[in-house]
Order: C-alpha cells, then sequence, then structure tokens
C-alpha cells in the first residue's frame, strides 16, 4: 500500500469535463509499480475514459483481489470507493456487493493470476450470471506480485526470464468468456492507448459482464526474448479487428466511411457504438463466429484485438432476478413488509 | 557440510536430500523462495525421479499431494498465510486421511488487513486438525526438521507440517551444515506407505463414514499424535547419532532447572528471549526459557516436568484467540495441573512488530513484580486504539478499521511531533 499521495495543483489550463472535473480529479496516488509496467497504462486508460465519460467518482466501486494488477485501483479514482479482496475472491465479493447496490458502476480489476489460476472458477461464475460489471484483466502471463511464475494464461512455449519453457496450455480468458456468455467480450494492449480507451468507455457504458482482456507487459519478469507478453511481441503479433469510434446520437456523423466499413451496435440508451472495422469480414455481433475466427488467429500467433463480440440486447443478474429497481440496500421496512392488510390478501387468495 | 545460505535455500536443499516424488506449490510470500529452488533443481536435473506441479492454488497444492501421496509418492508441498488458510478443507482432509505429506509453513500474518510480516496465526490456525506441527527456532533446526518430519510422518502415517518464521528465519542468510546424501539416507529409509493405491490390490480411500464409525476413526487421529509423542525424543536422539547435533525433540530448555521464572515461546524469538534471560542472569535474576519445538502433538507431560519448580510462567506467543488470549499459554496451562503458578500471556509480534530486547526485559521485569496483566499485548498502542474505540462510541459509521487505525496513526505522530517542539 502506498500513502503517497499526489499533491492536489491544478493548472489552470487542464480541461474540464461536463462535472467541471479535470483529469487530475481521477487520479489516484502515486503508484509504486515498475516504471514502465503496462498496468499503469491502463489506469492511464481507465482515468482518461472515465473523465471523458464525465463520470461521478462517488459513484464508482472498484474492487481487485491480489498482485501487482490487484494494488493499482489505489492508483486512479481516488475519490471512488475502493475494496481490496484477498486473491481471486474480487468476482464474487464484486458480484455480493453489485446485489445490494445496484446503482454503483462496478470495476472489477484483476490479474492473470488472480483471475485465470487460483480465481477462475469466480471469474467464470460471475461472468455466465451476467453481473453488470466491468472486468478488467492486466495480463501479462505471470504473477508479477511474486516475482514472475508462469500464470495460467502464459503461452504454451513461452520462455520465463530464467529460460525455462512454458509446457502447459494456456486459458485464453477471452475464448472463456465468450463460451460463458458475457455480453461485451474485448482484447487490448496497455501500449495501445488509441484503442484502449474507447473500449473502456465502451464497457463502461454496456449493462451486463463486460469483459476485457488487457495485454500488459510486466517489465520486470516477462518482457524478454522468448516470452509472448513483451512489448516488442505484442506489437508485431497485434491484429487489431476494429476500432471504435463511439457516437452518442445527438453527435453529429461527420466522418465518411466506405461501405462495409463500419458496424453500429445500437445500445440501451439509444446511443450508437460505431466500430470501424479494420478487418473487413469480422462480425462483432455474433458470438460463434467471433470464436472461430479467434481460435484460428491464434493458431497462426496472432492477439487478436478489438470489441471482439458485443451483444446490443444484454441483461444483465438483476434482470435475471427480477429485483426491484430500487438499490436493496436502499430498501426500508416498509417496502419490505407491505403489512397484515396484504398479508391477509394474499393468504385468502390461497384458500 | 557448512555453508552459508539463505534459509529456504536450505530448507530446498534439506527436503530434496529427503528424496521427494512429486512437490506440488503455488507461491506466496514468505514461502516461495523454498519451491523455487525445489523446481530449479528439478529442472536442472539436480533432483531426480522427481515431479515439480506448478498448481493454480493453495488448495490445488494440497489436493494434488493429497494424490500423490495416496498412491504411493512421497510428496511435498509448502505455503503461507492466506495460502494455508485457502488450502484449509483440503488440510483436514490430509490428516483424516492419515496421508503422510510434509509441508513448510513459512509464518506469516493473516488478513484482512492484508500483512506479509511474520506471526503465528496461520499455523495456529490449523492447529487441532491432526497435523503434527514442528517449529524451528533457527536455520540450521528449520533444515534438520524437515528430514525427521518425513520420518515421523511416514512412520505414523500422519502429515507434518515444518513451521519456520516468515522472512526472519526464510530470507536470512545464516550458517547452515548441510547434511551429505548418505546421512539422510541412514537416517530417512525409502517410503514404504501404510496405504497405497495400488491397482494390484484395490482399495477405496475417502470412505462416507457415519454416527457408528466416526468418533474411532478420530480417536485414532489423536491416538496417533500420542505415539508421536513417544516417538519424537527418539527421533531426535538417532538424529544425533546419524548428524552429530541437537535438533528437534519435544522441547528444548534453557537456563531453566533452577529458574523461579520460565518463558514459554517457540521459533525463532527464542533467540531474544535468550540473549534476554543470559542478561538478567548476570544480574542475578532467576529466569530460564522452555522452547516448544513439537507444538501438536502438544508435549503435556514434559512441559509439565520442566514448569513443576517455577514460580510464575511467562508465555510469549506470536498469535492471538480473538475473544480469549492466548492459544499457546491455554496449552501450557493444561500442562500446570496442580502447579498453582502465576501464568501470564504476553501477544507479541503480531503482523511483524518486532519484539525487542527493550521490551522483554521490561515485560519480563513486570511479571516478577506481579505487575504484569494476566494477558498483556507487548507494546500494543494504547491512544491508537482508545481514539478508535471513542469514535466508535460517537459515530455510528466509524468506517473501516484498518484504515482509520493507519489515519489515526499519521494525526498522532503529527500530534507528538508538535509536542516536542
Ligand atoms: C491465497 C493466496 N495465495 C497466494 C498469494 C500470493 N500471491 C499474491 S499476488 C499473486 C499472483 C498475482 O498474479 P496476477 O494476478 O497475475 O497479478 P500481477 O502481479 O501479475 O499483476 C500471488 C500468487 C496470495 N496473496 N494469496
Ligand atoms: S513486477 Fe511486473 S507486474 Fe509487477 S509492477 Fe513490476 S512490471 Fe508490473
Ligand atoms: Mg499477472
Amino acid at each position: 500500500m502506498t500513502y503517497l499521495l499526489k499533491p492536489k495543483l491544478h493548472h489552470p489550463t487542464l480541461p474540464a469535463n461536463r462535472l467541471g472535473y479535470t483529469r487530475r480529479d481521477y487520479e489516484g496516488k502515486i503508484s509504486t509499480l515498475c516504471a514502465g509496467c503496462g498496468h499503469d497504462s491502463i489506469s492511464a486508460a481507465i482515468i482518461q475514459a472515465c473523465w471523458e465519460l464525465a463520470i461521478e467518482p462517488h459513484k464508482v466501486a472498484k474492487l481487485s483481489g491480489i498482485g501487482c494488477s490487484s494494488k493499482t485501483p489505489d492508483y486512479f479514482l481516488g475519490n471512488s470507493h475502493g475494496f481490496n479482496t484477498v486473491h481471486g475472491r474480487m468476482p464474487s465479493v464484486l458480484t455480493g456487493a453489485n446485489l445490494a447496490n445496484r446503482e454503483l458502476l462496478y470495476l472489477g480489476v484483476s490479474g492473470d493470476g488472480d483471475s485465470a489460476s487460483i480465481g477462475f472458477g469466480q471469474f467464470a461464475h460471475s461472468i455466465r450470471r451476467g453481473v453488470n460489471m466491468v472486468y478488467v484483466v492486466e495480463n501479462n502471463g505471470v504473477y508479477g506480485l511474486t516475482k514472475g511464475q508462469f500464470s495460467a494464461t502464459a503461452d504454451k512455449g513461452s520462455k520465463s526470464k530464467r529460460g525455462v519453457l512454458n509446457s502447459e496450455e494456456s486459458i485464453d480468458m477471452v475464448m472463456v468468456a465468450l463460451q460463458l456468455g458475457a455480453t461485451f467480450v474485448a482484447r487490448s494492449f496497455s501500449g495501445d492507448k488509441a484503442q484502449l480507451v474507447p473500449l473502456i468507455r465502451a464497457a463502461i457504458e454496456h449493462k451486463g459482464s463486460a469483459f476485457l482482456d488487457v495485454i500488459s507487459p510486466c517489465v520486470a519478469f516477462n518482457n524478454h526474448e522468448g516470452s509472448t507478453r513483451s512489448y516488442d511481441y505484442v506489437r508485431e503479433h497485434n491484429e487489431a479487428v476494429n476500432r471504435i469510434d463511439f457516437i452518442k446520437t445527438r453527435d453529429a456523423i461527420t466522418t465518411d466511411y466506405a461501405p462495409g466499413t463500419v458496424q453500429d451496435v445500437p445500445q440501451h440508451d439509444g446511443s450508437v457504438l460505431r466500430l470501424r472495422k479494420v478487418d473487413a469480414g469480422y462480425d462483432a455481433s455474433n458470438r460463434v463466429t467471433a470464436m472461430n475466427y479467434l481460435q484460428q488467429r491464434a493458431q497462426q500467433g496472432e492477439i487478436v484485438t478489438g470489441l471482439l463480440y458485443v451483444n446490443a440486447d444484454s441483461e444483465d443478474l438483476h434482470h435475471h432476478l427480477n429485483t426491484v429497481d430500487i438499490p436493496l440496500n436502499q430498501l426500508n421496512s416498509k417496502d419490505l413488509c407491505p403489512g397484515l392488510a396484504v398479508l391477509e390478501k394474499v393468504n385468502a387468495a390461497m384458500r | 557440510m557448512l555453508k552459508q545460505t539463505e534459509g529456504s535455500r536450505a530448507v530446498a536443499e534439506a527436503v530434496a536430500l529427503c528424496r521427494p516424488e512429486v512437490i506440488c506449490a503455488y507461491p506466496i510470500s514468505p514461502q516461495t523462495h523454498i519451491v523455487e529452488a525445489l523446481g530449479e533443481q528439478v529442472k536442472s536435473g539436480a533432483l531426480v525421479n522427481c515431479e515439480f506441479i506448478n498448481v493454480e492454488s493453495e488448495f490445488a497444492a494440497m489436493s494434488v499431494a493429497i494424490g500423490a501421496s495416496a498412491a504411493g509418492a512421497r510428496a511435498y508441498t509448502a505455503t503461507a498465510s492466506q495460502g494455508l488458510l485457502f488450502m484449509a478443507e483440503a488440510v483436514f482432509n490430509a490428516a483424516g486421511l492419515g496421508l503422510p505429506i510434509v509441508m513448510t509453513v513459512a509464518n506469516r500474518a493473516i488478513g484482512a488487513p492484508i500483512n506479509i510480516w511474520n506471526d503465528h496465526t496461520d499455523a495456529m490456525s490449523q492447529r487441532d486438525c491432526g497435523w503434527i506441527q514442528l517449529f524451528a527456532e533457527n536455520n540450521q533446526e528449520a533444515l534438520d526438521l524437515h528430514i525427521q518430519a518425513f520420518r515421523l510422518a511416514e512412520e505414523l502415517s500422519v502429515p507434518v507440517m515444518v513451521c519456520m518464521d516468515g522472512f526472519i528465519l526464510t530470507h536470512a542468510y545464516e550458517r547452515v551444515d548441510m547434511p551429505t546424501q548418505e546421512q539422510v539416507d541412514t537416517y530417512l529409509p525409502p517410503y514404504a506407505p501404510r496405504q497405497i493405491l495400488d491397482p494390484a490390490e484395490p482399495v477405496s480411500i475417502g470412505a462416507m463414514v457415519g454416527p457408528e464409525a466416526f468418533m474411532e476413526v478420530r480417536y485414532l487421529a489423536h491416538a496417533k499424535q500420542m505415539q508421536a509423542i513417544e516417538l519424537i525424543p527418539g527421533y531426535a536422539e538417532e538424529f544425533r547419532g546419524v548428524f552429530g547435533r541437537d535438533s528437534g525433540g519435544l522441547i528444548h530448555t534453557y537456563r531453566a532447572d533452577d529458574a523461579e521464572t520460565i518463558v514459554v515461546a517457540l521459533g525463532s524469538v527464542l533467540g531474544t528471549v535468550k540473549d534476554t534471560v543470559d542478561e538478567m542472569r548476570e544480574r542475578g535474576i532467576s529466569i530460564g526459557v522452555l522452547g516448544i519445538a513439537c507444538f501438536r502433538p502438544w508435549p503435556l507431560l514434559a512441559v509439565r516436568a520442566v514448569l513443576a519448580g517455577a514460580k510464575r510462567v511467562v508465555v510469549l506467543e506470536k498469535s492471538l484467540a480473538v475473544g480469549l488470549g492466548g492459544i499457546v499459554s491455554a496449552n501450557v496451562e493444561t500442562s500446570l495441573a496442580a502447579n498453582t503458578c502465576e501464568l501470564y500471556a504476553v501477544i507479541a509480534g503480531l503482523g511483524g512488530r518486532p519484539i525487542t530486547r527493550a521490551s522483554l526485559h521490561r515485560v519480563f521485569g513486570e511479571a516478577i513484580a506481579g505487575k504484569l496483566a494476566h494477558l498483556s499485548f507487548l507494546d500494543l498502542d494504547h491512544t491508537i486504539v482508545d481514539r478508535v474505540l471513542a469514535r466508535e462510541q460517537q459515530t455510528r459509521r466509524s468506517g473501516p478499521i484498518a484504515e482509520a487505525v493507519l489515519r489515526d496513526i499519521a494525526a498522532v505522530s503529527g500530534l507528538r511531533a508538535k509536542d516536542q517542539t
């Protein structure tokens, strides 16, 4: 834990968002991660996305497990709610919090060890329940915090810093999330801010389980020759299928697109998610073709990034459970106990 | 052979000399160096006939060890803190099944609040499940205890936990006498399981047992531990014969024979306690030490015999039974029987709080003067605690406790700094 608070000096020319907040208002404490760690770039992207969307910081709950990645919520959104759970249990704690108060924006931040190794079960079940959340895995293929052992997402055949080859199959969390019914699935790279920030924005706006796998190199333990999570390797093998141009209905569409190069995905709130296609044949609204495509590309050693799947008609856990719109933690005894007269009526109906 | 090495590496070498066949682990500080060193040995071919499995969690680690042990392999794992808790169900399972797994626990505090430093809360949380628990005083003993642990575990078909203080021992570079392979082979025979999954002679393991037999099975686990009490001193004796030094056993005493005050402790803090006792002896104070090397089974009679002549007993322990007080002291009490000496439980060093000689002098002095409370907390900051308690009286929504304490420490230290100017 760090106690280094950033000085609250704002440059007067810093632009403010709709709420009057500058980007600095979305920052947290000073990061204690290694200089160059991918995780810090993801924190910066989260800050940028929340600032752009003018999210009210007190309406956000950041939850994480244990790991370098799970430490990062300390380094962004310093004015939001935070909960550091134990190793691998973030998804379950998040589920509970979400059930009790559906009004907050739930931001789950985790690592590949936290979510694909020890917390794989929790990850899987939170996704299949459709918990309304943004679930970010900062994926470096190793346990950074415990000094670089392979995690369950490390590619088979990739080489550790000590020169050992990984002999086990890797878990592709994107494939798992797709299979388990996540309604928003994306992959990005910590070094590609232009792609990452709009993806985080879109995930925040999405209703349901939004899963984001962000490749995030560990400069201390997994950034060498032979690693498949190094900056160099990911830059070389990154195949973006699309880019998000996030467009609200009230914005005028000014750019012209060649036919067949955009895919519009209408959102719950009436806005439109406009995807600029890099791969003309890619259809982000089809789960099955997305899975096929990903498998084929993975076989060729490519890391496919972009918004891989989105379901415009998504539903969330509260919908499945048919809970009331008022957050459960705000229901009072009057709401919960309709009184004797109503009980009599209910009983009478059964006689 | 004498060598200067890190505690974790010393233990890893000793475990390798015991010819383990399956090692499964998940990294967690401060244990990680031990299994990393073993993993290297397997990869490099220095440790032969051994599989090293990087499992995905501690729960898997203990479960894999259970399977390996049941299939007839000598199985080893290591963990600490949250890891031990996460595997707890399997820890009970291994004990209930009577599988002779050896596990190192690099003792560390348990969260929340998360804390990576040393105390004994992790091991104490599993004290009653049926594992033998040995506590090392220094790195030499830590490595020696592992060799004895395999012997003991396999003779009785009971799992054994070797506890060594996280960081204080695991990360300390000390001189150790590393045994030879011949010595270890002389002392530790090849694993001859009492139960084994053998295709030639099929059995099934893990039967459902109802009220008609459950008591008996649990009693037998207890009976095994009682047998361990008988065996352990002999194994330590035999160890001296082969390796030429004292290590292990049930208890260690130091200047305790005629002592009016006896300090009871376990683990690495015994070093500081002995230094303090030496200084007090120089001042003519009659004080000695009882170190508990084997915490489970509890060496009831051995402890009783040492404490028989004491006027007062001070138990210094790095764990807290919340809502009761001392854990070790509650065990010591069972040994006192008709002995009516004063018993003081001193909770110390939680979450890595340093235990200094100055504080020990003070607390032992207070005990001797009859001024010590029967339950006390060494170097507890009462100002901070009182602030938190007072706030809870005033405000319903008093907020998360750990964060409040951290804030108060900053605030109080600011106040103190101002007081001084
Ligand atoms: C139950 C438990 N086991 C082990 C640990 C030790 N531990 C802390 S973080 C971590 C792995 C973190 O890896 P990852 O989630 O990928 O995060 P990174 O540091 O790579 O960002 C481990 C094994 C723990 N804290 N709790
Ligand atoms: S160890 Fe790796 S993951 Fe952790 S802060 Fe350093 S670079 Fe990042
Ligand atoms: Mg990782």
